[in-house]
C-alpha cells in the first residue's frame, strides 16, 4: 500500500511510503502507526475519498493523510 | 455560469488574469488578490512561502469551491492559485466574479476567498531567516467560513 504525506507530514514521514499492513487493517489502526496522525486534525483519504476509521485497507489502496489545511 | 479554476506552478501576472477575465453582458465584476507579504504576524522578515498541494485533488477542490458560488447569481467565476515556492510580493490567490450587479460580485468574491482558506486544499508553511513554520487556520478563518454555512 502507497501512504501520501503533506505539508507538515511530508517533512516528517517522507512524501510517500509503501508499506505492507496485515490484513483486516483499519484506518484507525494504520494511523496508529506513526505519531502526530490524531483523527481530530489529520482527516485520512482513501483511493481519493474520505475514509471512515474503520474502513478496511487492501495492499492496492492509497492513503492519504492531510492535515490541516491552509490555502487563500 | 462560467467556471475557471487552475492550479498555478509558476508565478502569474493578476492584472493580466483580470485583463482576460471577460464578463460579457456583466454590470459588475470584483476581484481580489492575495500576495505573499515580506513579514510574520510577529513581525519577523519572510524570505518567501512554501504551499504543499496534493498531486489531484488540489485542482479539484478549487473547481469545487468555485462552482459553490452558483449560490450567488453569478455569469463567471474564475480562481487562479499558486502552488510551490512564492516570493514576497507575489501573488498567491486571484479570484474574480462577474455578475449583473456589485452586491452579487462583492459577496461572491468574499464568500471564495473564505472558502480557499479553510477549504482548498492546500499547506502553506513561512520560510523566514530563522526558520519555518506550517500554518494552520485560525478561529478567525473558521469562523470568516462559517458565516456562509447558513
Amino acid at each position: 500500500m502507497i501512504i501520501g504525506f503533506y505539508g507538515r507530514l511530508a517533512e516528517r514521514f517522507g512524501r510517500e511510503l509503501e508499506l505492507d499492513v496485515p490484513d483486516g487493517t483499519d484506518v484507525a489502526a494504520l494511523r496508529a502507526r506513526f505519531d502526530g496522525l490524531d483523527a481530530a486534525t489529520v482527516r485520512a483519504l482513501v483511493n481519493d475519498t474520505t475514509a471512515r476509521e474503520d474502513a478496511i485497507l487492501g495492499p492496492g489502496d492509497r492513503v492519504d493523510f492531510l492535515p490541516p489545511l491552509s490555502g487563500g | 455560469m462560467r467556471i475557471d479554476a487552475r492550479l498555478a506552478h509558476a508565478a502569474f501576472d493578476p492584472a493580466k488574469e483580470l485583463a482576460g477575465f471577460a464578463a460579457e453582458g456583466a454590470g459588475a465584476v470584483a476581484s481580489f488578490t492575495g500576495l505573499c507579504r515580506s513579514t510574520a504576524k510577529d513581525g519577523a522578515t519572510i524570505a518567501g512561502l512554501f504551499l504543499d498541494h496534493h498531486p489531484r485533488l488540489t485542482e479539484k477542490s478549487l473547481h469545487d469551491i468555485a462552482a459553490a458560488a452558483a449560490r450567488f447569481e453569478l455569469s463567471a467565476v474564475r480562481i487562479v492559485h499558486r502552488c510551490g515556492s512564492i516570493a514576497p510580493g507575489e501573488a498567491i490567490v486571484f479570484v474574480a466574479a462577474a455578475a449583473a450587479h456589485r452586491r452579487a460580485a462583492f459577496d461572491a468574491v468574499d464568500y471564495l476567498m473564505d472558502r480557499l482558506k479553510t477549504d482548498a486544499l492546500f499547506w502553506k508553511r513561512e520560510d523566514g531567516v530563522d526558520g519555518s513554520a506550517w500554518i494552520e487556520p485560525t478561529e478567525s478563518d473558521r469562523a470568516d467560513r462559517a458565516r456562509w454555512s447558513a
